[in-house]
């Protein structure tokens, strides 16, 4: 059954998506970049270290390279909070954290639409992380996708549909819920994505459609 | 030079409070004048309102609520004789700017990370073409 929650903190937002169950399929809405990353730090560790997760993270507003240096070194670089950082080259050594930037993952190297073909691409890579998540003796796999390559070629296709229709299309198309998967899928949308690209009964059905709506209670900026 | 930089205002779009700031700071240390802004619709209603002071806009990739093929497209439609300049941390491939660009005009492309003087070179050459 969908439920909506509202946060005014990154502590009581990380703390709900360390508690989430295995699968759960959420979609979390952020302000702004600042939040996300805050989001990041705190969660990528948790998920990683004390869930005993792997993490595959799909960005598209940070460079994968930028999220790395986020992750090793806070997500404020100015007043460094090294309970939130992590080993990134150890635990991507060992494959418990794999960083890709969103627009590979969900459309190909080649960044072609082909009617899917990346986001099949993407399940693979999904399907195989949880094959080696039993290989090496973790619990799961945690994704936090961001959903914003989706617009990025923002015109229609020989069908007529346009990328929001694509974006609403593909996510109508997972379940509601991953069951019997040790899979958490965190399905993210920048605000300004969601409430300008969306029409109200495109939300309505991307929030009905996951476990939960995690919504931030901030506008663009950082959270406290 | 420095006329160049005193009678030039910049528009800056960025994905990213910091990067505006430090890229704000740069151009202004270099003695150009610029407004930077990481909402795009904000910028974009900057700069119609301000047309007549802007003769470059420099705009990120990858943005929020309007990306940066829509956002150069919504500013060439205001003022077609504006230099644009895209910037992106991520590496452009042959389809991307096939499918993506090629719909826009895009005055120059700057690869992030660049240097200060790379950009001042580039912001110079599209003003001698102004």
């Amino acid at each position: 059954m969908h439920q909506n929650v509202t946060f005014s903190s990154r502590a009581e937002i990380s703390e709900h998506i360390k508690q989430a169950e295995y699968g759960a399929h959420y979609l979390l809405i952020y302000p702004g970049l600042s939040t996300l990353r805050e989001i990041y730090s705190r969660c990528i560790k948790s998920e990683i270290e004390y869930s005993n997760n792997i993490v595959l993270i799909l960005s598209y507003y940070e460079s994968p390279d930028k999220l790395r240096r986020i992750l090793s070194d806070g997500s404020d670089s100015k007043n460094k909070d090294k309970d939130d950082t992590i080993d990134v080259s150890k635990y991507e050594n060992e494959s418990s954290l794999v960083i890709m930037d969103s627009l590979k993952g969900y459309f190909g190297s080649d960044h072609d639409y082909g009617v899917g073909s990346g986001s099949n691409g993407l399940m693979k890579i999904i399907r195989q992380l949880l094959e080696s998540a039993e290989e090496v003796g973790k619990n799961g796999i945690s994704v936090f996708a961001d959903l914003a390559s989706f617009y990025h070629y923002n015109e229609q296709d020989d069908y007529g549909k346009t990328s929001t229709d694509r974006l609403v299309d593909y996510e109508l198309s997972l379940p509601s819920k991953y069951d019997g998967m040790k899979l958490k899928g965190f399905c993210i949308y920048h605000k300004a994505d969601f409430d300008r690209r969306l029409t109200e009964e495109q939300k309505q059905k991307l929030l009905n459609h996951h476990g939960k709506g995690l919504l931030i209670d901030k506008s663009y900026g950082p959270m406290s | 030079m420095s006329d160049t930089r005193n009678n030039n205002k910049f528009i800056l779009a960025l994905d990213d409070d910091f990067d505006s700031a430090f890229v704000k700071f740069t151009f202004q240390k270099h003695g150009f004048s610029v407004f930077g802004f990481t909402d795009p619709l904000v910028a974009l209603e900057h700069f119609n309102l301000n047309l007549k002071d802007y003769n470059i806009v420099i705009s990120d990739m990858r943005m929020p609520g309007i990306n940066g093929n829509e956002f150069v497209k919504k500013v060439k439609e205001i003022k077609s004789e504006v230099k644009v300049i895209l910037m992106s941390t991520f590496e452009i491939t042959d389809r991307e700017f096939h499918k993506g660009l090629q719909s826009v005009t895009i005055d120059a492309f700057l690869q992030k990370p660049f240097s200060i003087k790379q950009l001042e070179h580039l912001i110079e050459q599209q003003l001698l073409t102004t």
